[in-house]
Order: C-alpha cells, then structure tokens, then sequence
C-alpha cells in the first residue's frame, strides 16, 4: 500500500510540470477563508502560471517559468531560487512519515484518489493529499494537526484540463511589473545554525543574505520534503528591539528569540508549517548555553 | 423552549460552542418537537457534507453526543464540570481566540511566561506535543500543557511587541510563503498562503 501511495506522490510531481489547467479553488486557515482562480499554461519552453484572488482584495500573481513577472503587491520580490520542497523523492519521505492510500472520492466533479501522510513523530504535521485518478494533479489538501484540528484546506471547486487559455494569460493592469532583488547567497556560517534540528530536515538551499533596509537578515530554508520551516537572523539595534514572541497564523507558527551573543544582540525567528513545540526548540537550540548542551 | 433561544442554542452546538445544558436541551427538543428535528437533521447534513473527509473520523455527533450524555448525571443549572475540564475548555478558547485576532497579525508576546521558553527548549520532543496516533481524546491532559506552552497567555499584563517587531514579523510570513512558491509547484497552497496574510 505504501508504494502504491508513492506512486500517487510521484505523479503528483510530475504531472504539476506537465498539465495545462484552468481551475477555481478555495483556501482555508483558522480566521481566513479565501477564494481564486489559477491558470496553468504548460508549453514546450514556456511554463506560465496566472493566480487571481476571487474575492476581498483583488490580488494577482503572474510567473513565467518559476520566475514572478507581475504581482499586485509589486516592489521588490527575492529572486527565488528552485527551492527543493516539491515531493521529488517519495520513498525518502517514508521515513518520516506513514503513507497511505485511503480511497477515491470526488472532488471538483472529477474521480480522486486520496492519500493520507501522516507523521512518525511529533515534529510534523499531517496531511491528505486528494489526487485526480486520471492525471495526478493535486485537486484538494489538507493539512491535521496532532489534535486533529483542520489547520488548513485547499480545495478546487472547478477544474478543467487543457483549456483554451489564450486570453487568461494576460495580466490583469493592476499587476505590478516586479524588480527582483539579488539575494546574495551565504557561506555557510555555523553560528547561524540551530544545534537541534528535527530528524529528517534539512537545508532547502543555501543561506541567503537579505538586504532589508539599513540592516542584513540572513534566511535559511529547512525542509523533510514536504513541511517547510525558515529561520531567520537580523541584529537589534536601539531603533529595532524585540522580545521574544510567538505567533500562530493558522497553519504558520512564527517563534522569535533574542541571541545575546559576543557580537552583539540579535533576533532569531523560527517562521513554518510544523509544529509550535518543535519551532521553539530549533529557534532555542540557537542560544548559546542551549546550543551547548543539546546533542 | 423559546423558538429563538432554541435556534441559538442549535447554532451553538452546531459551532462546537454550547454548554451540556444547552446541548441537552436541543438533543430533547429533536425528539419532541419534528420542526426542531428537521432543523437539526439540515444542520447535520449541511455540517457532514462540510466535514466528510477521513480526518475528522466517522462518528455520528448526534448518537454520539446522546450516548455519552446518557451516561452522566443530569447536570443542573449550576452544577460545574470538572475544575480540569473548565480550564481546558478556557484555554482551548483562549487558543482560538488568539488565532482569531493574529488574523489582523496583532501578537503577543511571552515574556509573562517566565521560563517557559526554557521548558520548551529543553523537553524532549515526544513529551512536548502529543504523539500523533495517539487518539485524539488522549492527549487531552498533555494538551493542556501545550496549550500553555503555546505561549498566548490569557492574562491582561501580556504586553504587545513592538511595532517594527511586528512588522518583522508580517514580512517573515509573507517571505517564507513567497519562497514556497515555484515553478510548477504541485500545489498553489503558498500562494494561497501569502494571500491570506492580506485578507481583510
């Protein structure tokens, strides 16, 4: 049963590089509940990727082969490079978590096949991914937590394969052509680095050095695969001061602790989709009497 | 039973928010009166078809609710539940409350919480959040315990982080989303993601 369900996360992989789509869904969190359009255009060269938000404020998104072209919320964008967070390799996943075929339903009026990934330990959240029988294409996920609290939901409600695309593509004016800012990539630093990691994550990609301001933030993106956690780094200063605080934003915990160290005062923030014991741990494994004695 | 007061008691049960008294009433008043009944029953469908996915388990909340209420004593108007109970129910609302008002990312912070940072640290993984197959009623006492680790004191001296603080923390959000986000992603969920920081 577990390769079967490897097999469906293979070809949900795949297919999200392969299928052109039109589709209608919904996005669920404690305290939001928003509603968009996506448009994916998948050609020989060309992969274009059109999100609108259906209701509230209009939001929009445009990207071209990964890279954002045009956004509402315009200004600078990072430069974002190929995070490795897609399930490229399924079978490393088992051991983190148990998968699971559960069985077909509906979703969008088309046949899906649901597969539940749940955790091995308590690092993690849970998961069910509902994907369409004939193609692979996530239609509907859900992301549990140990209480079996929903903690978010995304859901087509209307899909079509291989559309007719050709005016959709089209920014909407308010899309706001998009500067990238170069992120300098960072030699890796030790210091910067949480003595206590949970098992199974690992560096995303390589640091990278943010200019925010008058001020550097150094972001670090960790991932088992399919939970994402970044970690964040800048110095207080008179005008920037800081306590320690935690936050939850229904499915994201956001966890920040003040580093005294010999260069100076600096805040660390823990910002994910795990657990909010295991952030608090990582970003504490960062102090320095706690990074001394953790293993 | 007032036709209103039963309405919102409905209401009430449906949201998860009604008391053992009121629950009580309700589940009386669906076997007396066939108005109420259908009421409940459309609330129930409508309540199912939201919720029908393997997650949430397969329990009918209405025999399921009956058969654990057949099993107590009658409550009176002023009888209490249990001294843990009322504190879980209150810091479970607490919690929620607190994700509530995160919406507009007003925080708090935990510097009321003397040690507890600590604490966290240093317990071990499996002690600090329940196991996940665990079902879900037992981790109920350990709950209790996560939701204090959770770091949203109820207490009115919490003090609010600084404004800069803040914003720091809307635009780590906002980045770690926008870097969940790639070419061809399987999911559109950090799109999303980052969209739901600007809902209004």
């Amino acid at each position: 049963m577990a390769g079967e369900a490897q097999n469906w996360l293979s070809r949900m992989t795949e297919a999200a590089g392969k299928q052109s789509f039109h589709g209608a869904f919904v996005y669920e969190r404690t305290g939001s509940f928003t509603t968009h359009e996506i448009w994916r255009q998948v050609g020989d060269d060309v992969t274009t990727e059109r999100l609108v938000q259906t209701d509230g404020e209009y939001q929009e998104w445009l990207r071209r082969n990964g890279k954002l072209i045009c956004a509402t919320t315009g200004g600078p964008v990072i430069a974002s490079q190929e995070a490795s967070q897609t399930i490229n390799r399924p079978e490393l996943l088992e051991e983190w978590y148990e998968l699971q075929v559960l069985g077909a339903t509906r979703v969008a009026s088309r046949p899906v096949t649901v597969v539940a990934v749940k955790p091995r330990d308590a690092h993690r959240y849970a998961y069910e991914f509902y994907l369409d029988s004939d193609t692979g294409l996530l239609l509907k996920s859900l992301m549990v937590n140990e209480r079996q609290a929903l903690l978010e939901r995304f859901q087509f409600a209307t899909f079509e394969l291989n559309p007719t695309l050709a005016d959709a593509m089209a920014p909407g004016k308010g899309c706001l052509e998009v500067t990238d800012t170069e992120a300098e990539a960072m030699v890796a630093d030790s210091q910067w680095q949480p003595a206590w990691l949970p098992p199974g994550f690992t560096e995303g990609r390589q640091a990278q050095l943010l200019n925010e301001g008058d001020g550097q933030i150094i972001s670090q993106v960790y991932t088992d695969g399919l939970a994402r956690f970044t970690l964040f780094i800048e110095p207080l200063s008179e005008e920037h001061q800081a306590e320690d605080l935690r936050a939850q934003l229904g499915p994201t915990v956001a966890v920040s602790r003040k580093l005294n160290l010999t260069e100076g005062l600096f805040l660390a923030t823990v910002v994910g989709e795990i657990p909010p014991a295991t952030a608090e741990r990582i970003v504490g494994s960062l102090l320095p009497e706690q990074g001394a004695q953790t293993p | 039973m007032r036709s209103e007061s039963l309405q919102e008691s409905l209401s009430a049960v449906m949201d998860g928010e009604a008391g053992d008294l009121e629950l009580r009433r309700v589940l009386q008043a669906t076997e007396q009166e066939p108005a109420v009944r259908d009421t409940w029953e459309r609330y129930q469908i409508a309540r199912a078809a939201m919720h029908k996915e393997p997650w949430q388990g397969k329990v009918d909340l209405s025999a399921g609710i009956a058969a654990a209420l057949a099993n107590e004593p009658t409550p009176t108007a002023s009888s209490q539940p249990s001294a843990l109970w009322q504190n879980m129910g209150k810091l479970a609302v607490a919690a929620s409350v607190t994700l509530a008002v995160l919406v507009g990312v007003k925080m708090v912070n935990q510097e009321n919480v003397p040690g507890e940072p600590a604490i966290v640290a240093e317990r071990p993984a499996q002690e600090a959040a329940p196991a996940p197959s665990t079902p879900a009623a037992a981790p109920a006492v350990r709950q209790s315990g996560s939701a204090v680790l959770a770091g949203f004191p109820a207490t009115s001296d919490a003090t609010a982080p600084s404004d800069w603080h803040e914003k720091r923390i809307s635009n780590y959000l906002r980045q770690h989303a926008e870097q969940g986000t790639q070419a061809a992603a399987p999911s559109p969920v950090p799109y999303a993601r980052a969209a739901s920081l600007d809902d209004k």
